[in-house]
């Protein structure tokens, strides 16, 4: 094969990836077998049942969401919003892990976190809020006040985060970036700043 | 023949019903995640991968 692009080092020989698919899977398998055990199997198959049950987990809150906070003030149809708001978070994730891809296990602990942690588990419990208080409200100031503000923290729950992740997903790269100037910098990592004494 | 044209009028609102579903925000947004935490999850095997053994240079 013409390789325009070799500098000329010896290349390993390559006669024996091209292989069939089917042998590359038992290979895998294989090796897998060879260095892990059959916990390495175990292993693999609670991952993707893990994330089988991510994904129903998801789809079962948004509609247990929507089913409670059906025909309720400001906050109708919440499970959509429930069901966007995790579909942004992952896809942003996703796209992330591609720009990112020194930080892409922090990248997945933090798509899981905001997902589970902020918008999924505390939106149910606040639809389910919504719906037991539907019926306490009468007409004076407090009720309607109240009546406003809980709606209101649903969609700071449910739907802000989705906002807040994509930002800071899109300032990541500034995210880690340091504020000194290169001589601020040299000081510090030279330990000429007067701070040793 | 007043049947088959029946027949193939109700197949074609069963092919837009089906569209129809198929195309609904619900849908497109499930699948939009399906795909995210498919990839996600592949990086994860992956991730298992390399920790389960040492890395092979090919070149050099």
């Amino acid at each position: 094969m013409n390789n325009f692009i070799s500098d000329g080092a010896p290349v390993k020989n390559n006669v024996e990836n091209k292989s069939s698919y089917t042998s590359k899977i038992t290979n895998y398998a294989d090796k897998i077998k060879y260095v892990e055990g059959l916990r390495g199997f175990s292993t693999r198959t609670t991952l993707v049942i893990r994330y089988i049950s991510y994904f129903l987990s998801i789809i079962i809150a948004s509609a247990l969401t929507q089913a409670l906070t059906n025909n309720i003030s400001y906050a109708d149809g919440g499970g959509f919003y429930m069901l966007l708001s995790s579909a942004t978070i992952s896809f942003t994730g996703a796209i992330s892990t591609l720009f990112y891809a020194n930080l892409r296990n922090e990248i997945i602990h933090k798509v899981k976190h905001y997902i589970f942690g902020i918008v999924i588990l505390p939106g149910t419990l606040l639809a389910g809020f919504l719906n037991i208080t539907k019926n306490f409200w009468g007409d004076d100031t407090l009720s309607s006040t109240l009546s406003l503000a809980i709606p209101v923290i649903f969609l700071v729950t449910v739907v802000l985060p989705s906002f807040i992740f994509v930002k800071e997903m899109t300032g990541l790269r500034s995210l880690y970036k340091s504020n000194l100037d290169d001589q601020e910098a040299v000081t510090l990592w030279t330990r000429q700043d007067g701070l040793q004494r | 023949m007043l049947e088959f044209g029946n027949a193939l009028i109700s197949l074609i609102n069963g092919f837009i019903i089906f569209l129809n579903k198929l195309f609904s925000p619900v849908f497109i947004l499930s699948f939009i995640m399906f795909l995210s935490f498919l990839w996600i999850m592949l990086i994860e095997l992956d991730e298992l991968d390399r920790q389960s053994s040492k890395p092979e240079i090919g070149r050099h």
